[in-house]
């Protein structure tokens, strides 16, 4: 009886050690397969060019907002969707408005790699190995995506991180 | 005989010939007289909520002289009233601004401005310097549609037309508003033959609302922050342009509020004035001295100046421009005089009507379309 609830047990561990170590490897096979930069947001990713009606649902009642139009009228062509710690830039392509950038402002959100407003140009190199810097202009391209992190003139702590669309080159 | 036969066939092959040339040259004349009235008619007319496509042409129709022309894109149109500065100090002035003009087509617009008269003073807006290319076909056509035919028309279009723009659609722009026909208003068919109403005065764009400025997002920072070598070389060739013809250049940033002007640019336009010897006024930073409140004087949370911001500031730039330029004050000058206070009474008038509106709506009907 003893013998049986010892192998039990074992059993019960190996299946345990198996199970976590596919989650492990599956985990990691996902950190690899990461194709571009996304942000997320209350268990919700948000990436540049997707639709921004879809993402605006599911970011739930901004702030505030303003269009960001220099001169004339130009169809409202970009907006700035303000939430708390962030902002959503959209605009218009082809008369569908998608999100062109996000820019986190607050320290109250941060990268899916735990960067945050507020961190040090160290806290990015750990993050972002392959970050190349300039100017305090931290760049670091994955896919058709970029994310910009600025770290001032002084390049002294993150002051803003912006996602955006990867420079054609 | 047959020295008359060939006479008479001599003169009915003559006919024949002239018959012909003169079929020919009426179905050209028809034909042409065709594409005009359906380029008169399908081309946009502006005069619903977006009327700055008017702006260029407009300029045609003010036949007095100048002594200040100011150039540049909405931050000039928006913020510097030229009535204002007429009221105030007698100065005769206008506009060549359109939305988004680039530095290029300020340029050919002041070129062409100079075939027609000669300002003492030009006074350039700068923050076109910061723009590298035009971000909307639809500007474009707004600074050229309506621009008289020249040399520096062509060139303008040349300089600064987007990849998909062609000329061709520029010499005949029936080819790209054809498809506009589905779209036609009561307008077009108003305005395609008649002559339009002033919708600026003297280029100025009035607006009588109120929105009070409120932040701006965080404008993500640039990696390198150097003025496009096309804009350096074009405002170059304006001071040179002022220079040849006896003109004093000013350069200004008017007190809008986005996009940010950061010290970059700030540096990069005092060095080149005081390697030029020209007069550059930031009005951002003299806010309070020009008394701006932007809870009050802005129509757009702080994107531009309304009427009330635009007078403060046309009051304050028109007393300093006097003094240094000793602009001569009109106003007892009976032909310029009957010009401006006729033009004066409508923008009082509208402006009123504008503010009362406001104050009964919150809103200004005719820009509704526009802000929704």
């Amino acid at each position: 009886m003893k013998t049986q609830k010892i192998a039990g047990k074992r059993m019960a561990t190996m299946a345990m050690a198996a199970f976590m170590a596919i989650s492990t490897v599956s985990g990691a096979m996902a950190a690899e397969q990461k194709e571009k930069y996304t942000f997320t947001y209350k268990e919700q990713k948000f990436e540049t060019g997707m639709a921004a009606d879809a993402a605006l649902k599911a970011l739930g009642k901004e702030k505030d907002t303003k269009v960001l139009a220099n001169c004339a009228d130009d169809g409202g062509k970009d907006k700035a969707y303000m939430y708390d710690g962030f902002q959503v830039v959209t605009t218009k392509i082809n008369k569908k408005e998608v999100v062109k950038e996000i820019n986190l402002t607050g320290d109250g959100v941060s990268t899916e790699e735990g960067l945050k407003v507020g961190d040090l140009p160290a806290a990015v190199k750990k993050a972002y190995p392959n970050a190349q810097s300039d100017n305090g202009l931290y760049t670091v391209v994955l896919g058709d995506t970029q994310l910009v992190i600025d770290c001032g003139f002084r390049d002294d702590k993150v002051v803003m991180i912006t996602y955006e669309a990867a420079e054609k080159k | 005989m047959r020295a008359d036969n060939m006479t008479s066939d001599k003169k009915t092959t003559d006919r024949e010939g002239i018959f012909r040339y003169i079929t020919l040259l009426g179905t050209g004349i028809i034909f042409a007289g065709m594409v005009w009235a359906a380029q008169s008619l399908l081309a946009p007319k502006y005069m619903g909520a977006v009327i700055e496509g008017n702006f260029t042409e407009e300029y045609y129709q003010d036949h007095t002289e100048h002594e200040l022309l100011i150039v540049g894109n909405c931050e000039s149109y928006e913020n510097i009233s030229p009535m204002t500065l007429w009221e105030d100090y007698g100065i005769t002035s206008y506009i060549r601004g359109n939305s988004n003009q680039l530095i290029p087509q300020s340029y050919y617009l002041l070129k062409e401005a100079l075939r027609y008269e000669k300002p003492k003073v030009v006074l350039l807006n700068i923050q076109a310097m910061t723009v590298e290319e035009q971000s909307s076909e639809e500007y474009n056509r707004m600074v050229f549609d309506g621009m008289r035919w020249s040399e520096d028309k062509l060139k303008g279009i040349l300089e600064s037309r987007m990849e998909e723009e062609s000329l061709v659609e520029y010499i005949f722009p029936v080819f790209r508003y054809h498809s506009r026909w589905s779209e036609l208003s009561g307008e077009d068919f108003i305005y395609a033959f008649g002559k339009k109403p002033l919708k600026s005065y003297n280029g100025y764009y009035l607006r009588a609302d109120v929105r009070p400025y409120t932040e701006f997002p965080a404008e993500r920072r640039r990696d390198d922050y150097s003025f496009p070598e096309k804009n350096v070389r074009y405002l170059e060739e304006i001071v040179r342009l002022c220079q040849e013809n006896k003109i004093s250049l000013v350069l200004m940033k008017a007190p809008s509020m986005y996009p940010a002007w950061v010290e970059p640019w700030e540096e990069q336009i005092m060095e080149f004035a005081a390697e030029k010897g020209i007069l550059y006024i930031n009005t951002l930073l003299s806010m309070d001295e020009i008394g701006l409140d932007m809870s009050t004087d802005t129509y757009d949370e702080g994107l531009h100046l309304n009427v009330y911001g635009a007078e403060k500031l046309s009051s304050w730039l028109g007393g300093r421009l006097k003094e240094q330029y000793a602009l001569t004050d009109f106003r007892n000058d009976e032909r310029l005089a009957a010009v401006y206070n006729q033009r004066l009474e409508e923008y009082h008038k509208e402006k009123e009507e504008q503010r009362a509106e406001f104050e009964q709506l919150g809103y200004i009907s005719k820009y509704r379309t526009q802000e929704e």
